[in-house]
């Protein structure tokens, strides 16, 4: 079956013909854009007796208030973007990019999934002229020719001590490696404990270009993927284990999609594998970490690696887990927002911050996440907040628990 | 200062706009979006009752319409037909009164009718009509013909009202009905208060007598035992179907729901069908043409029991087949958290783009006729999509019908529509006006006042009525400010 049939409601894998082609106004029943509890719209499933879901679930809605910045609003204008009835403004340009791309939306409407219509309608304004917000462009250029979205020196700061070929690729990404080199020894260090044939690209490797994907820059993106892909198949991985939840997005879902054909090796989440280790008694950990957390859920997880992370956090003996209000498939967004929210819009990303940061300190004192741009967003927002909540990343818990947190000392960010 | 600047100052800068953009994405609704297309000049979302009354006042001295809005479900009647204000509701959305020992429920306009269901469920009771999905607002439940599982035994919603508070187009706040009362000791609890039921002006009025803001609702106590069962009938059999409707109607019955074989076969034809929906086409018999969905509710297994052989038997006496429970059981199995049916909802949605380029739109909703006059309805309905091309694939047309209280039936029709296709749409307009025609002759009604989407035949066939609604309407809203296209028409 190919990849893309082209005549099936599978948007995920649409390309901008396709939605130009295709896409209509929905059919408007308003439940992405409803204050309340909502049922999705999905056909596989039917909710318990006990069923709920949160009243507030789309971040931009929240914020800028009118349905224009829902599922909704968005895809009718999409649809007429499309269709050319609508002209590239610079606020239809604000419309499109204050989309979090969190996929709550999806989570409603499997049908019509807004947000992948918002992803092609970003693709659209550029292909008709318009500009993306700065400061994209320049984050395009650095992404371009410093290999990262901060516009570093190219040798990646955080080196695990991996060999440059093996089994399973850690693909660290530039978050980790640029600004959180700790969680990166972290997560080598635990993949070695559990004796899995592990490698890392070293200062070779490149940003997954998740911003030029989520900005709607298709060509630098597809430019970018294909030096990744090609990059794993000269490592002869089999297997691209990632700890960021945007690179993880980038790797399963916009890679395939770019490229339209399936990668020719898996791509996992972390936790996933650390939840495979866990169970399979490879990883033991075994001393107990006394504190009650509270787990947020990044967006670019949503509806796919949910349990892992918490079955990760159970196994840590002492470690108690409270829910927030909104987690899981209801998860919100931390407000980073695709790191578009955070780089061309900070006021919105910094409300966002705050609202999810209270959210966690009213379920407990630390908040736990499995994801560094939720990780430095959730950190940064409490410090300037001044908002007392300790945040930690899964796998310097974990490594708490397996005894090699301290060999760690020195790698601090 | 201008209009935006004092909208502004009433509301908040965050919360009025004139953006066209974001005013373009309140222009749409689920009637034929490619036809009804109306961007309003402004967007305001009031945050209370009090900025309501503010900008209706503003509003009337500068003689700018105004039409509420809710979650845009409204089939089309929620546009803003001459531009002006859009009051955005859905800000306004608190439920503020449950009392469980009377049974009765207060909400704001813009809370939907799923998240007051939730509430109250919390409390032992429920509404007693379920809505699909989130549902309409409580307010648009009462302003337009809402209708919902449950309509069987107790009609539309706007029927379970009790009392409302509305903001008159003057600006001035009145509460009417149970909500006038609501500061008393007492609390809300009758409908019926001295005088005349002022509630029955707003029912289905539009919004053109002013803007509703809170609503009282009677509820329920939620049975226990919930169970649902499916008949069908072979199409030569409508003549049986008709009556089984009409006598399941008189009883005890909390819902029954009609559907044509195009509900289901829909779902079998697509590419995706095995995946939507696997092994649908096993147990749709093939002589299986009309499908009655049957809701029974109970406080005992053993009345449901009993409920339930009644049913099975007045199905049988009019030549209905029971079918297994791979319909009923899944759609009810959940009843009545789920609300309905989004699952298969969704199926058909999944089925859109599978079809050509189409799009699911209504074609009609709310018309209402005698329940004993489906056999004469449904041939002449199913005659004309097949002259006009929208019968059988790929426009796969609906005849969804709702068998209300008072032997009447509201029957709603989708099909499949290219709306990018002129032609295609012009067809649906001639289809529309052709039945329309017939319908109008026969006597038959629809139930929400807003031209041009309500065809000419239900002002004429209820002139002197309409009339006075129109004096109504001048008298309280001298200078036509509130959904001003709604009683427009001359007769």
């Amino acid at each position: 079956m190919p990849y893309n049939d082209r005549e099936t409601l599978d948007q995920e894998k649409w390309t901008l013909d396709q939605f130009e082609e295709w896409q209509d106004i929905c059919l408007n029943c308003g439940a992405c854009a409803a204050h309340g509890p909502i049922i999705p719209h999905n056909n596989e499933e039917i909710p318990p007796q006990e069923w709920n879901s949160p009243c507030h679930k789309c971040p931009s809605l929240d914020y800028y208030k009118f349905k224009s910045n829902a599922g909704q609003g968005r895809l009718l204008l999409a649809a007429n973007l499309f269709q050319k009835k609508t002209p590239v403004t610079d606020m239809l340009t604000h419309i499109m990019y204050t989309c979090n791309s969190c996929g709550v939306c999806n989570e409603i409407c499997p049908a019509y999934k807004p947000m992948h219509v918002i992803l092609a309608a970003k693709e659209e304004i550029l292909k008709q002229g318009g500009s993306a917000p700065e400061p994209l462009p320049e984050l395009f250029e650095n992404m371009d020719s410093a290999g990262n979205l901060f516009g570093l020196e190219k040798r990646a700061k955080a080196l695990p001590d991996l060999p440059t070929e093996g089994e399973n690729l850690y693909f660290t990404g530039c978050y980790t490696s640029y600004l959180l080199p700790k969680i990166g020894y972290a997560n080598a260090k635990i993949l070695k404990m559990a004796g899995l044939d592990v490698c890392h690209l070293g200062a070779a490797e490149h940003c997954c270009g998740e911003v030029a994907r989520q900005a709607g820059n298709t060509e630098l993106f597809r430019k970018i993927a294909e030096d990744n892909i090609r990059m794993v198949e000269q490592a002869g991985a089999k297997r691209v284990i990632v700890s960021c939840a945007h690179c993880y997005k980038t790797w399963k879902e916009s890679y395939p999609w770019i490229m339209q054909k399936e990668l020719p090796f898996e791509v996992v989440h972390i936790t996933e594998v650390l939840d495979e280790q866990i169970a399979s008694g490879k990883l033991n950990p075994q001393i107990p970490v006394e504190r009650e957390i509270t787990f947020h859920d990044p967006c670019f997880l949503r509806g796919k690696v949910n349990q892992s992370p918490r079955n990760v956090l159970h196994a840590i003996p002492g470690l108690k887990l409270k829910e927030m209000e909104r987690y899981g498939r209801w998860s919100y967004c931390c407000g980073a927002g695709a790191k578009i929210a955070l780089n061309c819009y900070p006021d919105y990303a910094a409300e966002i911050g705050r609202e999810r940061v209270c959210e966690a300190k009213e379920a407990a004192s630390e908040v736990v996440t499995c994801c560094p741009v939720c990780y430095n967003q959730l950190r940064f927002t409490a410090k300037e907040e001044q908002i007392d909540l300790d945040v930690s990343d899964i796998s310097l818990v974990l490594a708490e628990s397996l005894g090699i947190l301290e060999n760690l000392h020195g790698k601090e960010e | 200062m201008d209009v935006l600047d004092r909208l502004q100052k009433i509301v908040g800068e965050e919360h009025a706009t004139d953006s066209p953009e974001i005013c373009k994405a309140y222009a749409y609704s689920t009637s034929i979006t490619a036809r009804y297309e109306h961007t309003p000049d402004y967007v305001v979302q009031p945050q209370n009752t009090q900025q309501v009354s503010e900008v209706l006042k503003l509003a009337n001295e500068l003689h700018i319409p105004v039409t509420p809005k809710g979650l845009v479900s409204g089939s089309g009647y929620a546009g803003p037909f001459y531009g002006g204000i859009l009051l955005d509701l859905l800000d306004m959305d608190k439920v503020l009164h449950i009392d469980p020992v009377n049974m009765k429920a207060v909400a704001e306009a813009g809370c939907s009718f799923f998240k007051l269901s939730q509430e109250i469920f919390k409390q032992g009771m429920m509404l007693p009509t379920t809505q699909y999905t989130c549902g309409p607002g409580v307010a648009a439940s009462y302003i337009g013909p809402a209708i919902a599982f449950g309509k069987t035994r107790y009609g539309r919603n706007c029927e379970l009202v009790e009392g409302a508070e509305v903001v008159l187009p003057t600006g001035e706040i009145c509460r009417i009905g149970s909500l006038a009362y609501e500061d008393s000791e007492f609390g809300p609890y009758t409908k019926y208060i001295h005088g005349p039921d002022l509630l029955g002006l707003y029912i289905m009025s539009n919004g053109a007598y002013g803007i509703v803001t809170k609503v009282a609702y009677a509820c329920q106590k939620c049975p226990p035992v919930w169970q649902g069962a499916s008949y069908y009938w072979k199409e030569s059999d409508i003549k049986g179907c008709t009556d089984f409707m009409v006598e399941a109607t008189n009883m005890e019955v909390y819902d029954i729901h009609m559907n044509d074989r195009w509900k289901y076969d829909l779902m079998t034809r697509g590419k995706n069908c095995e995946k939507v929906r696997p092994g649908l086409l096993d147990f749709l018999p093939e002589d299986a043409y009309f499908f009655m969905e049957a809701t029974l509710n109970a406080f005992s297994q053993e009345e449901m029991d009993a409920k339930m052989k009644q049913m099975d038997e007045l199905a049988e006496k009019y030549n209905g087949k029971k079918m297994g429970n791979e319909l009923g059981g899944e759609f009810f199995s959940k009843w009545p958290t789920i609300h309905s049916v989004p699952h298969i909802y969704v199926n058909l949605l999944s089925s859109v783009y599978e079809m050509d380029k189409l799009n699911y739109q209504y074609i009609f909703d709310s018309i209402v006729y005698p329940t004993s006059k489906f056999d004469v309805v449904y041939p002449k309905m199913k005659e004309l999509f097949e002259k006009y091309g929208f019968w059988g694939y790929p426009s796969a047309s609906i005849i969804d019908c709702f068998p209300m209280k008072g032997q009447t039936i509201c029957s709603q029709t989708w099909t499949y529509l290219n709306t990018r296709d002129e032609e295609m749409v012009d067809r649906v307009f001639a289809f529309r006006d052709e039945f329309r025609e017939w319908f109008g002759k026969v006597g038959g009604t629809h139930q929400m006042h807003l031209p041009p989407i309500t065809p000419d035949y239900a002002w004429k066939n209820q002139a002197e009525d309409y009339r006075i609604l129109q004096k109504i309407k001048k008298a309280l809203d001298p200078n036509n400010i509130c959904s001003p296209a709604t009683f427009e028409m001359e007769v």
